[in-house]
């Protein structure tokens, strides 16, 4: 008996072992970054690195003073928001109608634009985008993204409106209703949990996508992604503010999911249908 | 009736009634105009452009040049075959390593335990945070002089690494980035796939006296294999078209050592201005993704009906 609760113990014990080992694997950058955007520059470069100082928000105000950071962080929000609009938008009808009339054709073309390797599209794009004057604009970045989105959007969206019964729009078109208005006041609203779930993982893409306004925006629109990018390429040393910037642009991502966390779960849990 | 063609609230109602009447073409309309506008118009522009020399910003006219840059990627450029294996290359050791490790995690997180919650939000870290960002990270913990990485090895009584400055180390070392990256994701899916596994096998097994490893290799991997080649294929696609970490860890070097054929397209568009060169690159990466979506796509129609 105390040799079975023994060896109980003892795998217990290796079990959190490896467990608290693999979560720091994976955790330990998060803390590092933050322990470094919090440091002065000499503490940032002592070696051994100190855990124990007196912590400074000068790198984060080093941040914002460079003026760029401000301004990426309002183009970023208002790429994200246009885009998220902008897909569900178009998305949800034409998801609606494919869940109705499904095509095998459509499951290859949402495939292959998942595997598209964005660096080909943009090439011609780029031109495209200079010739109708939407470089560095944030319609030309909306639609990049929407490109992928909306694929992504109409795939995932097809179970959901696929589990609503046909009986629901039939009743609300003998009551007189029109087509347009029982799928926006019937169906939409019962597709809600999976309008969430694609949304947050649209949010997910938008914030955190880097080739398209990499590629697609100058000056004027340049998103956080990129304006971190450049922060790394003019001062790569720095690294209490580089640290402080990679804080500031992962943050609202993390808050978010978290928040969301029964979404995101469900929607990255399996990757095909719901 | 007092209806005439030129009442305007009528007139408005008929575009109404005609609108609600075809929105089986009309809802998918959208969409439509903006995969045309956005893939099919791309793709001729992308192909006639492989066909030209251009340099981007010159003024000078496309010189229509044949295949000639095709002729030039295959035969000439010593960089093109090696851009492509060290693009497989990263893909699969990557895969390997993410599918071995997040396999193994998930067996062992596969049980109830106080704080499961926790460990699970904690491993989605990886997954959502910003890649640029994170790979800003990795390249300060890299840096051969003043990174924490060197430390910590010197701590354990090895020797230092150069990471990704060194010609011979920067593959391993960006495979270990996008390992730490996307193997939480692999442990999401398959930890996802094993409790939803059946319990009747695993009691008969036990019943007969299996040992643990005959376990898994007749009961857990088979039962597994939908979940498996889901997730492998998604990890497979997606290694295949990393770009950010490269680019913000190494750029392609030192020495291009690191240029997958991803970089490669970019830095002979946006630095080198071979433009036309670069598409003609992106033609055969494009066509080389969609015969892996094809091969993919047909095995998924015979194996599970999605």
């Amino acid at each position: 008996m105390s040799v079975y609760g023994l060896k109980k113990i003892t795998a217990k014990t290796f079990f959190w072992i490896a467990c608290l080992l693999s979560i720091f694997f994976f955790i330990f950058p998060f803390l590092w970054v933050v322990l470094m955007s919090l440091k002065d520059p000499e503490a940032a470069q002592s070696m051994p690195p100190k855990l124990i100082f007196s912590p400074t928000f000068d790198n984060y105000k080093q941040v914002f003073s460079a003026g760029d950071f401000l301004n990426a962080f309002k183009n970023s929000t208002v790429v994200v928001i246009l885009t998220l609009t902008a897909n569900l938008i178009v998305s949800l009808p034409a998801a609606y109608i494919i869940a109705r009339w499904r095509q095998k054709w459509l499951s290859f073309t949402i495939l292959f634009t998942q595997m598209a390797p964005w660096i080909v599209f943009l090439l011609p794009w780029y031109i495209i985008f200079k010739r109708l004057g939407l470089y560095d604009t944030y319609i030309g970045l909306v639609l990049s993204n929407l490109t992928y989105l909306i694929p992504f959007t109409v795939w995932r969206m097809l179970g959901f409106f696929e589990d609503v019964p046909k009986e629901i729009e039939e009743a609300a078109w003998l009551d007189g209703c029109t087509h347009t208005g029982a799928f926006i006041r019937m169906v939409v609203p019962l597709v809600k949990g999976g309008i969430i779930t694609v949304s947050t993982l649209a949010f997910l893409f938008t914030w955190n996508i880097f080739i398209f306004p990499l590629v697609l925006s100058g000056y004027r629109s340049k998103t956080l992604p990129v304006t971190v990018y450049n922060f790394l390429a003019d001062n790569s040393l720095d690294f209490g503010p580089l640290s402080a910037a990679a804080v500031l642009i992962t943050l609202p991502v993390i808050v978010f999911i978290l928040i969301n966390q029964k979404y995101f779960s469900r929607g990255i849990a399996l990757g095909g249908r719901k | 009736m007092g209806r005439r063609d030129g009442d305007p609230e009528s007139f408005f109602t008929r575009v109404l009634e005609t609108f609600d009447r075809n929105i089986r073409f009309l809802f998918p309309l959208p969409a439509l105009i903006i995969a045309l506008a956005l893939f099919v118009y791309p793709l001729l522009e992308l192909f006639y452009l492989s066909l030209t020399r251009w340099s981007l910003v010159s003024q000078e006219p496309r010189t229509f040049i044949g295949l000639t840059n095709f002729a030039r990627a295959f035969f000439q450029d010593e960089h093109f075959w090696r851009a492509v294996w060290l693009m497989l290359y990263f893909a699969l050791g990557a895969l390997a390593g993410q599918f071995i490790l997040g396999f193994a995690l998930a067996m062992m997180l596969n049980r109830e335990f106080r704080g499961e919650s926790v460990v699970r939000m904690l491993l989605l870290f990886p997954i959502i945070a910003t890649p640029v960002a994170m790979s800003m990270v990795w390249a300060m913990m890299l840096n051969p002089m003043m990174g924490i990485l060197n430390y910590l090895l010197a701590v354990v009584g090895l020797p230092p690494s150069d990471w990704a400055s060194s010609p011979t180390a920067v593959m391993p070392t960006l495979i270990m980035v996008d390992i730490w990256h996307w193997t939480p994701f692999m442990m999401l899916v398959l930890l996802a796939g094993l409790k939803n596994l059946p319990k009747d096998p695993y009691e008969a097994a036990m019943i007969d006296g299996a040992s643990r490893i005959q376990v898994f290799f007749k009961i857990t991997l088979p039962l597994m294999q939908p979940y498996i080649v889901l997730v492998v294929i998604l990890r497979l696609i997606h290694n295949l078209k990393v770009f950010d970490e490269i680019f913000v860890i190494s750029g392609g070097g030192p020495m291009r050592a690191s240029e997958t054929l991803n970089l490669m397209i970019y830095h002979q568009a946006f630095t080198a201005m071979n433009y036309g060169y670069a598409c003609a690159l992106g033609l055969f990466l494009l066509l080389v993704i969609l015969a892996i979506s094809l091969a993919v796509f047909r095995y998924r129609e015979r194996s599970w009906s999605y």
